[in-house]
């Protein structure tokens, strides 16, 4: 856990830092003692973690250290895969989602989640992507998807470059266009909690630059878990840094070291964290 | 560039590198000459067989062709060879549009049948039964396609016909008493009749529609479907916004492929069809005939004047509808790809 007292420092341009983080940790969300299996390959270990509300939390470490799996594991993502499993809690909305009384389907509905590579869905229009999850929910009736539609688009920074072509396909649009609709269509349901896996990692430096302004954009009203390789992104989007690693190919992951992101950047307590920062290794 | 001459070190002129000759060579190596020929005259022979099959149709229904006019036949809807007379030509007595209605009526049936039970077998395939039971569920679908099938025909008529008859029975006291569509329910049902035959159709084309489907559906990408979950989408949602908008266009070329085969199937149409070669009544629930039964029927005994070569021009006939079919059936699999 990090002190109260790293709260960073403003050296990057970030959403301002005024909200307590000590109310923030009731709302975030806390890993406890999460483990996750493909198989019999463990790839996650012992993982104790906790993003504060309304802020950035970015998990960064090598490829092959479980982070991505880590991120599936918090909206039950992960058990999708034939032969996954988990074990440990995730507390989210003061319930742990791996209770038994709890459907995976519900928690994965109030978690948004955007994936590595932009996947809308190809077939259906960029109005029907942005509202897909409101349909799924039936939370609202028709008179108000146009409104919903809207707002998300405009909180994902795509509403002045799509309002005149809301028909048209998704895959009318660019890659970057496209990942900002995955933002859309997760934002519309309005989750308090959002989960990016490598959002950028398949899109050029221009639309990157766009989807981290919007990331710091959305800060101050979602409880953001980002996964990247780039360790600048890192730094330029998130408050709280989480190292993961593997010791040695086939062990399983585990999270080395946790804090402000200026700390791990700047300060880090453990050699493995300096080691992988500073770019000697990984 | 970097130099390599820092790596090479002391060696010297010895190392020039000789550049390497871009000219043509000669002649095609002589593997290379013997595989494209050996090629070249496979696909020539499967062209051949083609070319020659509609020649030799032309060519054997030529002389009732010729007798009768060509499109005769397919303006008349009575089969009567035993009023065929070598120096007589009208009416034409081997009128085929209750073949070509037969042929598309049982095929219909049995489309309308199979494609759901199809896709939805596929579904369970590919998405819905545990992981351990998906491999064999995928074999023994497979392994419908095996059965020969004369067997079907067989099936069919000590197995399937008994089964059915209180469901004709229902339709019949049902929707046969509908105004309008209540003459395509109509009784009387003797067993062997068009409703048979689509069935047996049905369960024949099955396994070609499910086997298609599944690899539609496997090719659905796991990021979608990932996309449909991650929002909270159970199984069926799932299904329904990331992999059946996407297979469409495979789902109707699969079934156009079985289409195909439901066309041209014979044997075990000829067992549950009846054979009745005479008229066009409307129900399903009426004996018939297709126009590959009348060819299978009839062709050992065709003695009648132009008997025979009528029975060519069905053949044609029957080719092409095979052909139109599989015309479209390119044309829509190949819109969709490009969609």
């Amino acid at each position: 856990m990090p002190d109260v007292a790293t709260e960073p420092a403003p050296a990057t341009p970030k959403v301002d830092g005024t909200t307590p983080i000590a109310e923030a940790s009731v709302e975030g969300l806390s890993i406890e003692r999460l483990n996750a299996w493909f198989g019999k390959h463990h790839v996650v270990a012992d993982v104790d973690l906790t993003a504060p509300a309304h802020r950035v939390t970015a998990l960064i470490g090598p490829s092959g250290c479980g982070k991505s799996t880590l991120l599936r594991c918090v909206n039950r993502m992960h058990e999708v895969v034939p032969g996954a499993r988990v074990e440990g809690r995730v507390m989210f909305g003061g319930q742990n989602v791996y209770d038994p009384d709890i459907d995976p389907g519900s928690v994965r509905s109030e978690i948004g989640m955007v994936f590595q590579r932009p996947n809308p869905f190809p077939t259906k229009s960029i109005y029907e992507n942005a509202i897909i999850g409101v349909r799924l929910a039936k939370s609202s009736g028709n008179r108000k998807l146009d409104e919903i539609a809207e707002s998300a688009l405009r909180r994902a920074q795509l509403w002045d470059e799509v309002k005149d072509r809301l028909n048209k396909p998704a895959v009318s649009l660019s890659g970057g266009q496209q990942q900002r609709l995955c933002i859309a269509r997760a934002v519309a349901v309005d989750p308090s909690l959002l989960l990016m896996d490598e959002p950028c990692s398949a899109l050029d430096p221009i639309a990157t630059f766009k989807i981290e302004e919007l990331i710091r954009e959305i800060a101050d009203q979602y409880t953001v878990i980002i996964v990247t390789h780039n360790m600048q992104q890192a730094t330029r989007v998130s408050h709280f840094t989480g190292f993961m690693t593997i010791e040695r190919a086939g062990e399983p992951g585990r999270l080395v070291e946790f804090g402000a992101t200026d700390q791990i950047f700047g300060a880090p307590a453990q050699a493995a964290t300096e080691a992988y920062v500073s770019g000697r290794v990984g | 560039m970097p130099s390599p001459a820092g790596v090479g070190g002391g060696i010297a002129a010895s190392t020039v590198r000789v550049a390497p000759t871009l000219l043509k060579r000669g002649r095609p190596r002589f593997a290379d000459r013997i595989f494209g020929t050996s090629v070249s005259v496979m696909g020539g022979i499967v062209l051949v067989v083609i070319v020659g099959m509609v020649v030799f149709l032309v060519l054997e229904g030529l002389p009732a062709m010729q007798h009768y006019g060509f499109f005769s036949f397919i303006t008349a809807s009575r089969w009567t060879p035993s009023t065929a007379f070598p120096n007589v030509s009208h009416p034409n007595p081997y009128g085929i549009l209750q073949f070509i209605y037969g042929t598309m009526l049982t095929s219909i049936i049995g489309m309308i049948i199979a494609v759901p039970l199809a896709v939805g077998a596929a579904l369970v395939i590919t998405e819905v039964a545990p992981q351990r039971v998906k491999g064999p569920l995928s074999g023994l679908v497979d392994l419908l396609a095996a059965v020969p099938s004369v067997v079907y025909g067989f099936w069919g008529i000590f197995a399937l016909i008994p089964a059915i008859k209180p469901v004709v029975d229902f339709l019949t006291t049902t929707l046969g008493t509908v105004p309008v569509i209540g003459v395509a329910f109509q009784g009387p049902f003797f067993g062997v009749s068009y409703f048979s035959a689509g069935l047996v159709l049905a369960i024949m084309v099955l396994p070609i529609i499910a086997a298609v489907c599944r690899e539609v559906f496997r090719s659905t990408p796991r990021n979608e479907k990932e996309a449909a979950l991650a929002l909270g989408a159970t199984r069926w949602e799932m299904i329904r916004i990331a992999v059946l908008p996407r297979a469409r266009s495979g789902i109707v070329g699969a079934s156009l492929l079985g289409l195909g085969r439901a066309l041209g199937e014979t044997i075990a149409v000829t067992m549950v069809i009846g054979n009745a070669v005479l008229h066009i009544n409307g129900s399903i629930f009426s004996q018939g005939a297709t126009m590959s039964s009348v060819i299978a029927n009839e062709f050992t005994e065709a003695t009648e004047p132009f008997h025979l070569s009528a029975l060519f021009v069905v053949g044609f006939w029957l080719l092409i509808v095979a052909l139109v079919v599989n015309i479209v059936a390119r044309l829509v699999v190949h819109r969709g790809v490009a969609l």
